[in-house]
């Protein structure tokens, strides 16, 4: 992967550049990962309320703490770790749900967020038929199901980069992943049979 | 002969395992009963096509952003960069002025220790009594006056800028 106008094109470049806070390289990193960033926090919070303050607010982070990002793993599980954690300090504020909290309390029970009458982010996004089948379903699931479906297969992130991410070993991912899957898949095969 | 319902779940966790870690994540027996199964199981393949399907359904989502996001992002790592650079320096320069004042303390202790110890007959004094007096009314306080400028970073108040930030 080059950066574009920097030259840069690996980790290790990377890490040298965020140690001596190039603002360069940090252009080129938001250019790079923006979109990535925003749809990130999106399918962490829910909504978009919020989500370009903590867009704002990480990449400021990114140049203050650059010095922690040591280049022997990819940039995106560090990114997203810096971007997760200011969500949940917003939530934690806002005393909307955690995304730590929940399966504590009951993993068979997913905790609704509350109903907006407004259209979700998801459905106002969604492209296709199949995606507004699934936008209705995203905007119901619980957070932590959410990141882990666009964490693995959006973000292609492993098992283990997830786990790092997330702050829970690698079979409570796995299990993030098989529930949230296993939700929007029955809401779609629903949708379609009702269809 | 109906297959047992447990093949179907067994091979169903197979099918989430290989999604959730990619095909990788199977060993070769598991990749082969799962091919095995789904040749002759159609609600299996059901299920699988289903995920595949949801799965990619995932990329059938286009977010809009501010297009003014970038360029407010882009604005503010600029100035907190400006600001980290300062506060940079002006650390560099209470370091040097730090150091700065201790070589001087202990130049200036020596010439006075020196100096003292020829004084000392002149005036009637012990060496030992002088030697006392230069390390309680001049080392002491130089040497605090100089680790003073080594404290000061931690000061709250020189080093906040004006929105009352620390930088």
């Amino acid at each position: 992967m080059t950066l574009p106008g920097t030259g840069y094109t690996d980790t290790q470049e990377i890490a040298r550049g965020l140690r001596h806070r190039d603002v360069a390289l940090l252009n080129a990193l938001v250019a790079q990962y923006q979109y990535r960033l925003v749809r990130y926090l999106i399918y962490i919070l829910g909504s978009r309320d919020a989500v370009d303050d903590l867009v704002q607010e990480t990449w400021l982070r990114v140049l203050e703490r650059g010095h922690t990002y040591d280049g022997r793993s990819r940039f995106e599980p560090w990114l997203f770790t810096i971007a997760r954690n200011l969500a949940i300090d917003t939530m934690r504020k806002r005393r909307i749900f955690s995304l730590d909290a929940t399966e504590e309390d009951d993993p068979e029970q997913p905790i609704a967020p509350p109903i907006s009458s407004e259209p979700s982010p998801f459905e106002q996004a969604a492209r296709t038929e199949d995606a507004h089948r699934l936008a209705q379903s995203l905007a119901t699931l619980e957070p932590i199901y959410r990141e882990a479906l666009v964490l693995r297969f959006q973000e292609d992130l492993s098992l283990q980069e997830m786990a790092k991410v997330v702050g829970a070993p690698v079979s409570t991912v796995s299990t993030r992943i098989y529930r949230g899957l296993a939700a929007v898949r029955a809401h779609m095969e629903g949708a379609e049979h009702a269809n | 002969m109906p297959i047992d319902r447990s093949d179907h779940q067994s091979i169903r966790h197979i099918i989430d395992k290989s999604l959730a870690g990619g095909t990788r994540a199977l060993e070769p027996q598991a990749q082969q009963s799962l091919r095995e199964h789904l040749a002759t199981c159609a609600a299996c393949q059901q299920y699988l096509d289903a995920s595949n399907r949801a799965i990619a359904s995932l990329g059938d989502f286009s977010f809009a952003i501010d297009p003014a996001l970038d360029s407010k992002v882009l604005s503010s790592i600029a100035a907190r960069a400006q600001e980290l650079q300062a506060a940079s320096i002006q650390r560099k320069r209470l370091w040097t002025t730090s150091l700065l004042a201790l070589a001087l303390t202990v130049i200036g202790s020596i010439a006075a220790s020196q100096l003292g110890s020829l004084a000392a007959p002149i005036f009637h004094f012990q060496p030992a009594q002088l030697h006392l007096a230069l390390a309680t009314f001049w080392i002491a306080p130089s040497l605090c006056f100089s680790l003073l400028f080594l404290l000061l970073p931690f000061s709250p108040a020189l080093f906040r800028n004006q929105k009352g930030l620390s930088i």
